[in-house]
Order: C-alpha cells, then structure tokens, then sequence
C-alpha cells in the first residue's frame, strides 16, 4: 500500500502521469500477447498431455507406466544419458579451457565445430553415423565381424546423442572462461600454485555453476532427444526404444492415452530441468 | 644483490611492446615504472613475474639468471590492477593460498595469514567473501595474499587504479609506510605521476618500448632528460628563447616564472593577464602574448598582493629557468 504522499513523490507532475498512461497501455498489451502466445503454445499442449494420459483413469496411467517396454524405455534412456552427459562434460570442460584461456592454432575452427550440432538438424546427425557406421560401411562392417553392433543398439544412440548435445556444455564453459580472464590463473601460478592446482582450486570452482548450468541442459536434451536416436535406434521395442521413441510406438500403435501417460514423465523431467535451471540461474548471478 | 633486466625485448606481432630496456633494482628499492597506457611497462612487470616471456634479453634475480625459470618458482608477489582474487574464497582462504600450494604445515598457516590480516588492517574480515569487500579492502587482500609467501620481490600493476581519488590518496601513503616496515623489493607500474612521485625511491619513465629516464622523483622532475619526458610530466609552458629567433622555444614550468611590472633582467617577454585564480596555496595566472600563445604563471600570495594583478593588466614574464631540448630524431 503506497500512502498518498508517497506516491506524490513519484508522479509529481500531472503531465507526468498523463505521459506515463500510454507507456502502461503498452506494457500491458505486450504482457497480454506473451501470455497469450505462451497459453497456446506451451500450456495448452502440456494441459492436453495431462487430460489425455489420465483419460482412462490412474490405474491406466499407472500400468502404462510401469509396463515392462515403459520400463525398458526409462532404463535405456537413463543409461545413455549416464553414458552422454559425463563423457559431453569432460569434452565441455577441455574445449572451453582450451579455448576461453589459450591462443592455438584452429582455435576458430574448434569453436565453430562445437557450434555444428546446433545448426544441423538431429536426423542428419543420426544419417551420418549410419553412413559413418552403418553395417554398410567399412568401418561398421568391421566392427559386426568382430560382434559390436553400433547402428541399431545403444551405441550408436549414445553416440547420436553425445553428437547432437555436445555444444550445451562447452558453450557454457567458454563463455564463462572468457568472461573470467586469465588473471586468476595467472595469480595461482604467480602464488606457486601447479597447473593442476590451479584448475582444480580457481579456475573449476570460479565456473562451477556454469557448468552445473550446462551438465542440465545437456542432460534434458540427451533424455528428449528424438531425430538422431530415432535414425540410428531401429525402434527394437524393449530393446533400442528411449522414452521419446517409446511415445511414437505408442502412438503408432493406436495406445493414445498409453502413449500420452510416458509422455507426461517426460513433462515431469522438464518440470524438474526448469526448477533446477532457475535454482543454478540464481547461483550464477550472485558475483 | 639486484633485481635486474637486460636488453629485454618484447614485440606482439608487428607491435613492439619493449624495445631493448634495461633496468637495475637494488634491494629493498621501489620503483615505479611510469608511462601512458600501451608504453610497455605492464609487458614489463610480467616479463618480471615471468607470466610473459621475453623475445631477447634475460632476467636475473640476485645474481641468479631467471630468464627462463617459471613464474611459480620465481618467488614475486604480484597484485594484479583488478586484484584478481579468488571470490569463491573467504579472505582467509585467498590469503592462504600461496602457502597451502606449496605445501606449508598446516600449524604455520593460521597463525601466519592472521598476522599478514593484522598488517594489512583486516583483522576481522578473515571470514568474508571478497564480494563484500570494498575496493581498497580487496586491494589490501591482494597485497597480504602476495606478500604471504615472503616473496624476494614485489609486483605492483597499477596498484591505485581501480580506486577513487580519496581512498587511492590514503593507501598510498600506507602502501609506503608498508613498504619502509617490510623492505621488500617492490616494482610498481602506474601511468599517474602522482603515483609515482610520491610512492617511489626511484622512477622509470617508459615511452613506446623504451627507458625515456630513470632517477629519484625530484630529479626527473627537475631535469627532464627528454622533450617527451617533459611533456609526459606535465605542467608545462612553451616560452620564447631569449636571444633566438622568435620562432625557438623552450619549456618552464607554472612556477619558474617571474612576474612583474616593468621589464626586467634576465630578460622577459610581455603579455596580458587573462584569468586570476587566487584559491589556493599558490596564485594561478593565465597569461596570453604574441596574440594567440598562452602560458600560466604561478606565483605566490605575498608577490601577486604586491603586484595587484587583474585581467586584462600588462605584465613582464621573465622564466627563471628554460629547458631547450634537441629535436628530437
């Protein structure tokens, strides 16, 4: 409550007031249109998830979950992201040092590369590892007579999702290498401090959240991927289907509200994604 | 027992950063490596703390050449221009830094990093982030983080650069009175010239690469070696060569110039008063002559009453000392 004095301070002029009206109008229609657009485009949807899983009851929803394909699905895609998000971090973590606090050679290159996966579309990703290592490939045929199978298994939807979410982490940590400078590596080093002490002691802590920031993105993209794996995966119900492939089948297969119900776990990840990205936003801004 | 660099040079690419400078710091100096921005004197202080290696010329460190040893085994302490400390550590952590790396018990640490707090004034702030530091606070960890490991010399990069007028006046008489309780070796670069003047036994003056003059405060002040070193000073006046053509000038500074009524020996020069500006320990007089020329006079209470001086009036300004310098090539 602003009591009338107050408020005279800050309107202190009728002109003032009169100027400002428009100004409100305006920001109150933008508002409007955001929120509106939002409705549509996001709460809707995830509204008619929600209707559609539960349209033929929670004990429906609940059996569609648990169900043994439902089961594999989550355990495939927990696996893949175990397999991604480490190994993405590390590569995250050398490329950002390598180019936020050196000067080398095809340092342009490297960091155009990382910028590949966000241009090119999933499903070519997913095409060039089938044409890289498909079993008609030289390399791929090598590997089945040696009884690795790559294209239609897990690891090549591990490799198709490593791909298509590569640049989340080290896009983080490069812009926080550049941002932070060099200047406190410089004065570890200065203080006697090994390299290894310097990246364990200034230069991880000083990005932790950033990095953090990155590991989540990275994590909810490997989970929802679908064009990449879709390619390379083969749809082996049981067996090469993730979550997002799993809803497909079950769409397919006419099992609307089955379908919806798995759908609705990945809602749920990207709730959760949401919550931890805001938590981590709000660490990153305290200096 | 010196701190000393030979012939050292630098380039960045087509750039020259230091053009074969050679420097000799004796034990316990400080000395200020003066000169506007880009003149080399940062390549220089990392040259010295050994974050940048030079092209040519070596570095020797009490007889020892350091050329190529590297900056965590070379014994310096450096503070860094915006301090650079760990803000994911409290004071105490920044400051324990230096010994914890290299291995120091841990009984030796406490009582060591409390002490350095004492003499840096921040005996409570042991606990604090660096975020909650004010600017002079976080230099002062900067310094006490530096000097924990009893570095053989000190390394200063524009040590009152990122402060206000006030505070930067007042850490630098401590930052002396610091230096004169620790005698430890200290280089600093600055581009003030107050700065320097007032904190260093000794001043290096740098201009693209290169030493312009080096020598105690008062003597550069007094004998400016170059043209540029006399300009780069400041305070300066273009006045007529007696006994030359017109055309020659020479330099004197606001308070090398007499002022008075009627012309005088050693000979003087007329001009018209423009401006009076009596607040202060001195009286500032801005004069014009030869039309469009202007130079500003100094003088103090006692002689500008006597004179009775007012815009517009005619005086006789005879410097009591001009520095011609050589063209320089």
């Amino acid at each position: 409550m602003q009591s009338p004095d107050l408020a005279g301070l800050f309107v202190s002029t009728p002109s003032a007031a009169r100027r400002d009206r428009p100004r409100a109008l305006a920001r109150a229609a933008l508002t409007a249109v955001a929120l509106a657009f939002l409705g549509v485009v996001v709460v809707l949807p995830v509204l008619a998830v929600f209707a559609k899983a539960l349209e033929d009851g929670v004990f429906a929803y609940l059996r569609a979950v648990v169900e043994a394909d439902a089961l594999a699905a989550m355990r495939l895609t927990l696996w893949i992201a175990l397999l991604v998000v480490p190994a993405n971090t590390v590569f995250g973590l050398a490329a950002g040092w390598a180019i936020g606090k050196f000067e080398f050679r095809g340092k342009t290159l490297l960091t155009s590369l990382i910028e590949v996966p966000f241009a090119v579309s999933p499903v070519i990703s997913g095409l060039i590892f089938v044409l890289a290592v498909g079993p008609r490939s030289v390399l791929g045929g090598r590997l089945l007579e040696s009884g690795i199978r790559v294209i239609f298994a897990w690891p090549g939807m591990a490799l198709a999702t490593a791909f298509v979410t590569f640049g989340y982490v080290a896009r983080q940590v490069i812009t926080l290498m550049e941002t932070t400078g060099r200047d406190k590596e410089e004065a570890a080093l200065v203080l006697g401090a090994s390299g290894w002490q310097t990246f364990w002691r200034v230069s991880l802590p000083s990005i932790r959240w950033g990095l953090l920031y990155g590991v989540i993105l990275c994590n909810a993209r490997a989970m929802g991927e679908f064009g990449g794996v879709s390619v390379v995966s083969g749809h082996v119900r049981g067996m090469t289907n993730t979550l997002p492939l799993y809803v497909e089948t079950l769409y397919d297969d006419y099992r609307f509200s089955a379908s919806f119900a798995v759908a609705s776990l990945l809602v749920f990840l990207a709730v959760v994604t949401l919550i931890a990205k805001v938590l981590v936003e709000r660490k990153i801004k305290v200096p | 027992m010196t701190f000393e660099v030979r012939d050292i040079s630098k380039r960045f690419g087509l750039y020259r950063a230091l053009d074969s400078v050679s420097l000799r710091i004796a034990r316990g100096e400080l000395v200020a490596l003066l000169g506007p921005s880009g003149c080399g004197k940062t390549t220089l202080l990392r040259i010295l703390a050994g974050l940048e290696m030079a092209d040519s010329g070596t570095v020797h460190f009490e007889g020892t050449d350091v050329t190529h040893t590297p900056a965590a085994a070379r014994g310096v302490g450096l503070v860094f221009q915006h301090y650079a400390l760990f803000e994911h550590m409290t004071v105490f952590d920044n400051v324990a830094f230096g010994l914890r790396v290299r291995g120091t018990p841990k009984a030796k640490i406490g009582p060591r990093v409390r002490e350095l707090l004492a003499r840096v004034r921040l005996d409570g702030y042991a606990d604090r982030a660096p975020s909650q530091l004010s600017g002079g606070q976080r230099q002062r960890v900067a310094l006490a983080r530096a000097l924990a490991s009893e570095p053989k010399v000190m390394l200063l990069d524009e040590p009152f650069g990122a402060l206000d007028a006030g505070v930067r006046h007042e850490l630098r008489a401590w930052l002396r009175r610091l230096h004169d309780e620790t005698h430890v070796t200290t280089v600093l670069v600055t581009h003030d010239r107050e700065d320097a003047f007032e904190l260093a036994d000794r001043v290096a003056i740098m201009n693209e690469g290169r030493l312009e003059q080096v020598g105690p405060p008062a003597d550069v002040f007094r004998r400016p070696a170059t043209e540029w070193v006399m300009r780069f000073l400041g305070h300066v006046n273009e006045v007529p060569v007696h006994g030359s053509e017109s055309s020659v000038f020479g330099y004197a500074r606001p308070h090398e110039l007499d002022l008075s009524r009627s012309p005088s020996d050693p000979p003087s020069f007329g001009a018209r008063v423009r401006r009076v500006q009596a607040a202060g320990a001195l009286v500032r007089v801005e004069l014009e002559f030869d039309g469009n020329r202007s130079v500003v006079a100094e003088v103090d209470e006692g002689r500008f009453e006597a004179l009775a001086l007012q815009s517009g009036d005619s005086v006789f300004v005879s410097p009591r000392l001009v520095r011609v310098f050589d063209p320089q090539i």
